[in-house]
């Protein structure tokens, strides 16, 4: 797993469209783990925080999310703050903020034990109203692929001790040679509301 | 693994040029735990945290990180206000903030499962306006 994020001033304002989205690809989903809103125009706001009742078509100049570690591999997750068709206002809200007409008013959710984001999905900072502008950033945790050792040594005579995990899209899967054993690792709790409940 | 840490007054409110950078040597990464930023003037001002898309040359009087243990040694981070050439504005930010024009408004960023600064490079509190100086920090794990 690892941290990606990005930071943006939104440009559309208009109520009912989203003023941030992002959005992830087929592979892979993510958590949100933190979202940041602080007003840059001096216009009273409603924004929401959800899952859009329709996702977004064809997004204008997407941007990848940003490694916190520059050793990870590139997001999945992209970012965009305009849409050919936006994404709808969500059903019902996640979270909302109203803000007064004061540049600099701001909020941060945190949310510790991740949202998820499914693959293939859109996730938004929606207008609510006609909005000033915002410094609005996202922070994910995305589950890439992966495959590796996780405990042994690399001394020969106790390689095969090593439990191997392999992450994807759909869990964990593990195995080890000694003793011979393999499997999946099932969710604490529901993983559709907590992907990081799956743990070793 | 050490914490150190570094708060200084900006100086330097030029848009597109960073108001403070901390820079990592080509020994030691570090990784970013907390930053925050308090308005020290009455300046609506725009800033980003970010990693600069090209590293500043030559920082004017840096200095180091300070041990949050005082018997840890000496951090090989370094903190700089100013540039004979500035670090440049990031590509994409990592972090943004608007700030109204009233002292003392602020805000403070934390990454939990830190930020990590590679060898050799620079991270920024970026000017993306004109803005007014800021009482600023950086929270680092060497």
């Amino acid at each position: 797993m690892a941290v990606y994020a990005i930071a943006r001033r939104t440009t559309n304002v208009t109520s009912g469209q989203s003023a941030h989205t992002i959005y992830t690809g087929a592979t892979n989903r993510v958590m949100l783990v933190e979202a940041g809103i602080f007003l840059a125009a001096a216009t009273s706001s409603t924004y929401s925080l959800g899952r859009p009742a329709a996702a977004g078509v064809t997004p204008t100049s997407p941007i990848a999310l940003l490694a916190e570690d520059p050793a990870s591999p590139a997001s999945t997750v992209n970012s965009a703050l305009a849409w050919g068709t936006s994404p709808t206002n969500p059903t019902n809200d996640l979270r909302r903020w109203r803000s007064r007409a004061t540049i600099g008013q701001g909020v941060i959710f945190t949310f510790p034990n991740g949202l998820l984001i499914p693959v293939s999905s859109n996730f938004v900072l929606q207008n609510l109203a006609t909005n000033g502008v915002v410094d609005s950033y996202f922070v994910i945790d995305e589950w890439q692929n992966w495959s590796g050792r996780v405990g042994g040594v690399a001394d020969n005579r106790f390689r095969n001790s090593a439990l191997w995990v392999t992450t994807n899209s759909v869990g964990i899967q593990y195995r080890s040679a000694w003793p011979a054993h393999a499997g999946t690792l099932a969710p604490e709790r529901d993983a559709a509301e907590d992907f990081r409940s799956q743990h070793v | 693994m050490a914490i150190y840490a570094i708060a200084r007054r900006t100086t330097n409110v030029t848009s597109g040029q960073s108001a403070h950078t901390i820079y990592t040597t080509s020994t030691d990464r570090g990784v970013l735990l907390e930053a925050g930023l308090f308005m020290g003037a009455a300046t609506a001002s725009t800033y980003s945290l970010g990693r600069p898309a090209a590293a500043g040359i030559t920082p004017t009087s840096p200095v180091l990180l300070l041990a949050e243990d005082p018997a840890s040694p000496a951090a090989t981070i370094n903190s700089a206000l100013a540039w004979s050439t500035s670090p440049t504005n990031p590509t994409n930010d990592l972090r943004r903030w608007a700030s109204p024009a009233t002292l003392g408004t602020g805000v403070i960023f934390t990454f939990p499962r830190g930020l990590l600064i590679a060898v050799s490079t620079n991270f920024v509190l970026q000017n993306l306006a004109t803005n007014g100086v800021v009482d600023s920090y950086f929270v680092v794990d060497e």
